[in-house]
């Protein structure tokens, strides 16, 4: 249908705007960067202040489709409509959008209950300031992981936890 | 005896403890994810067999937790009666592919593998026990925790939905109360006490309708309290719902005083004589009998047997102790033959007046 498609660019379009004009109505087809890029919604000259809001929305789609978890691929679209995230490192690389969404849920947003007996080297964000010995153990580990050996996962495990208490003291 | 069936056995007889009035149990569950893997509920099949293979090495330390059941493995009954008892959660009735229940033989308590997140640790005790609950969850926990668990020093354990995220504990106690309902107050405390973050819902029947009088009260909040802190705010809670119930008791016998005691007659006359009785009936029955436990009308001893008969007369352990898929008459036929037996022994109402 040719009324699908934006009136300036041609793409798909995103967004009708119909404005009464001295009597007559005028429809507008746009898609949704043309609609942005162009300015069509002046707030003044709006016949429903909700359409501010729905171009909100709009937009803000557009973004969270660039922000995604680097380690499993969830974005905030997907947490949106199924009301989950994908994995522990969500909460590092989406955690921007989910602040908002938080401060809704808790009253407060610092952790002040029980923590785990000890973090796990794995925990720490970068492993740049190990010492090569931990790295390999930390590459063993996941190796173990993955090739589904947990014995030996557990043992590397407390290996690396013994390194980083050495280290600690 | 096939395992299960003498889990449930130990757990018919955790109802004699510590019974009491209006209060009828308070559950604990500790929500833990392992660092490497995806969430359950994101992960694919074979993700969630890995996680299922790490979380069964981290969980063989526990003491008292020798009784271990692969989900897909039960039948639809041994499932369903599982969730009657709840020990696992609704959605595994149907998404259980790789999940796993590690039920202790002590206490009611269970550690679920793969129902939504990686872990759930669920401990409950019969009346309003919260603080032993959480103390017995928290030892569970201690106990998995090798070091490998999703935790930000900032904003707790990590969860695979953010309104658990921080503590991850999510504590409840389930109240009956009668009263409230039936001097139609209850909504004004639903009101009351959502605004403080405290969440109610009813346990049987849906939002249009309540079956059986009994609520489950539960924490909101996670982040930015502590776990013993928001169990006294939720005891207070509970503490504050049993004082309203009891004066909403007192009102409502006080202006239906013949009504609840001819009410309780005729009722005690429908469990020993039906040849059918349906689950909401029942519910609405078994409440009514509860309610005049606590009066004095029946002897105080038999109240855990009620509680006991309101998960007993569900669909899924009326199967179980079948061994065999009922229809719906078959049930409710069933049914009937269950309260008879027990209402029989209990003998007939004893009205003071």
């Amino acid at each position: 249908m040719e009324s699908l498609k934006c009136s300036i660019c041609g793409k798909k379009a995103a967004v009708q705007l119909r404005q009464m004009v001295n009597g007559s109505e005028q429809t507008i087809w746009l898609c949704a960067v043309c609609a942005r890029n162009y300015g069509v919604f002046p707030q003044n000259t709006l016949p429903f202040s909700v359409i501010k809001n729905i171009e909100a929305a709009l937009f803000s789609g557009f973004n969270e489709k660039e922000k995604y978890c680097l380690h499993c691929g969830c974005t905030m679209e997907f947490f949106r409509k199924n009301g989950y995230l994908g994995c522990a490192q969500c909460y590092e690389d989406l955690r921007g959008d989910l602040l908002p969404l938080l401060e809704n849920m808790q009253k407060f947003l610092k952790h002040i209950g029980k923590s785990p007996k000890k973090f796990g080297p794995i925990v720490k964000k970068s492993t740049a300031k190990k010492s090569t010995d931990q790295v390999s153990l930390l590459k063993q580990l996941q190796k173990a992981i993955d090739e589904e050996r947990f014995e030996d996962a557990v043992k590397i495990r407390d290996q690396l936890r013994l390194r980083t208490k050495n280290e600690g003291d | 005896m096939k395992a299960i069936n003498s889990l449930f056995k130990t757990y018919r007889k955790h109802f004699d403890q510590h019974h009491q009035p209006i209060v009828m149990r308070s559950q604990v569950c500790l929500i833990r994810n392992f660092l490497e893997f995806k969430f359950s509920d994101f992960a694919t099949d074979d993700e969630k067999r890995k996680i299922l293979n790490f979380a069964k090495i981290c969980t063989r330390k526990l003491k008292n937790f020798k009784t271990s059941f692969d989900l897909t493995a039960l039948t639809p009954a041994e499932r369903l009666a599982l969730q009657e008892y709840e020990m696992i959660g609704k959605k595994l009735l149907t998404n259980h592919a790789w999940s796993e229940v590690i039920c202790g033989s002590k206490v009611r308590a269970a550690v679920t593998i793969n129902g939504g997140d990686h872990l759930r640790i669920c401990v409950i005790h019969s009346g309003l026990q919260l603080k032993k609950s959480l103390e017995k969850a928290s030892t569970i926990d201690d106990e998995i925790d090798g070091g490998d668990y999703a935790f930000l020093p900032d904003i707790g354990y990590l969860t695979s939905r953010p309104c658990s995220l921080g503590t991850g504990m999510r504590a409840a106690v389930f109240m009956h109360l009668p009263g409230l309902v039936l001097t139609e107050q209850i909504q004004y405390l639903t009101n009351a006490v959502q605004q403080i973050g405290i969440g109610i819902n009813n346990v049987y029947g849906d939002s249009s309708r309540i079956l059986g009088h009994v609520f489950k009260i539960s924490n909101q909040q996670t982040l930015g309290i502590k776990e013993s802190e928001e169990i006294r705010r939720l005891g207070d809670v509970v503490k504050t719902v049993m004082e309203q119930e009891n004066m909403a008791r007192t009102s409502f016998l006080e202006q239906n005083r013949i009504l609840f005691r001819d009410r309780i007659g005729r009722m005690y006359g429908v469990l020993c004589s039906c040849y059918t009785l349906t689950s909401d009936d029942a519910l609405e029955i078994l409440s009514w009998m509860r309610f005049a436990v606590d009066l004095g009308i029946f002897d105080v001893k038999y109240r855990p047997g009620i509680d006991r008969l309101m998960v007993e007369i569900q669909p899924g352990n009326l199967a179980l102790r079948c061994d065999q898929i009922l229809t719906e008459e078959e049930q409710d036929r069933k049914r009937a033959i269950i309260v008879h037996t027990f209402f029989k022994q209990m003998g007939e109402p004893r009205f003071t007046d």
